[in-house]
């Protein structure tokens, strides 16, 4: 039976082309992801004048959750691998007109899911039991950086997307 | 580039036992993601604690070993690595450990963050870095949480072991 818990604080830093950060606190759970890519949130690309733009999307599988450290119930452990879906909720904004100007924008979100925790890789093999195994939900405010706008057609790129959890 | 001063609007530093490092945060445009190499002197490592005493999670992260680098945002640029040189510090007051039990505990205590960070297209620590990215001055606060193992016992004593360190920075402006 999965422990419930809630998110109290953590971050999901997402850099245009650069590693990603992402971690989270939630009552008996502290854990580090390794995140190898960043699943289905729209970064990089490019955006142009009207379309509209979600800082919402998913991180889920092997691929991309990948494996981390984890504190659960008072026990570390180094380096697990993790199996869930985690799925970020956003309502999309309309992309501002062009400009020289770097551009801001900020936007609520949820955050729902579960996430297990394995000693061995589950998609290569039996894992084992699990060592956690928690539905999770969260909220927070996004942060979306955009580029000056460049190129033919003209428009901005995401730079970065970062999500802040609150308590 | 001019120095720059920022208030982090976001952010958080987990530490897990010896080898679970992340560190990111946010500010005024500004991001950065940093591949620590270590903990600095922050208090994690191997550490127990016991009941009646104090514990204080504070500590610097400075230096290459320390800071290394990682992808940084500023001004609407991507860079998918920079190297960084400063002291970052974190300063909390110490948390009195309860008495022993056989369930975990998670203690919260309020910290501030301050110091100076500046970032290099190459490393400023094997020769002449060019000039900086960005050189700020930074400033923040939020709260951090203290896990521990539920109490056992170790030689003649009764402990509980240090498992997570969590700097979780808030938006409040100091």
């Amino acid at each position: 039976m999965p422990t419930a818990v809630k998110v109290t604080a953590g971050s999901l830093c997402l850099i245009e082309n650069g590693v990603r950060s992402f971690n989270l606190s939630a009552g008996p759970l502290a854990v580090s992801l390794h995140l190898a890519d960043s699943g289905a949130f729209f970064i990089p690309a490019k955006k142009f004048p009207g379309e509209t733009y979600s800082c919402g999307g998913q991180l889920a599988g092997d691929q991309t959750l990948h494996n981390g450290p984890v504190d659960f119930n008072g026990q570390q452990h180094a380096l697990l691998w993790f199996l869930g879906t985690l799925e970020f909720v956003s309502k999309p904004f309309t992309m501002p007109a062009n400009g020289a100007a770097p551009v801001t924008k900020t936007a609520k979100f949820t955050m729902s899911g579960n996430l297990q925790g394995f000693f061995n890789n589950p998609f290569i093999g039996d894992p084992g039991p699990a060592v956690f195994d928690v539905t999770i939900s969260g909220k927070g405010t996004a942060t979306v950086r955009f580029s000056a706008t460049t190129g033919m057609p003209a428009g901005r790129w995401v730079r970065s997307l970062f999500h802040q959890f609150e308590a | 580039m001019p120095p720059i001063s920022r208030t982090v609007t976001g952010g958080s530093l987990c530490l897990i036992g010896s080898g679970g490092r992340d560190f990111n945060f946010k500010a005024k445009d500004l991001t950065v993601a940093f591949r620590l190499g270590d903990a600095g002197s922050v208090p994690i490592v191997a550490t127990v604690v016991t009941a009646g005493s104090s514990f204080n999670a504070s500590g610097t992260l400075a230096g290459e070993q320390t800071l290394r680098f990682g992808p940084v945002e500023f001004q609407g640029v991507a860079h998918a690595s920079l190297f960084f040189s400063g002291s970052l510090q974190f300063t909390a007051k110490p948390v009195v450990i309860p008495a022993d039990s056989a369930t975990p505990l998670q203690l919260k205590k309020k910290f501030t963050f301050g110091g100076t960070l500046s970032a290099y297209h190459n490393n400023p620590f094997v020769g002449p870095p060019g000039p900086a990215v960005f050189e700020a001055t930074l400033k923040g606060s939020g709260t951090v949480v203290v896990r521990c193992s539920a109490s056992h016992p170790s030689g003649a004593a009764t402990v509980r072991d240090l498992t997570s360190l969590f700097f979780g920075f808030t938006a409040s402006r100091r």
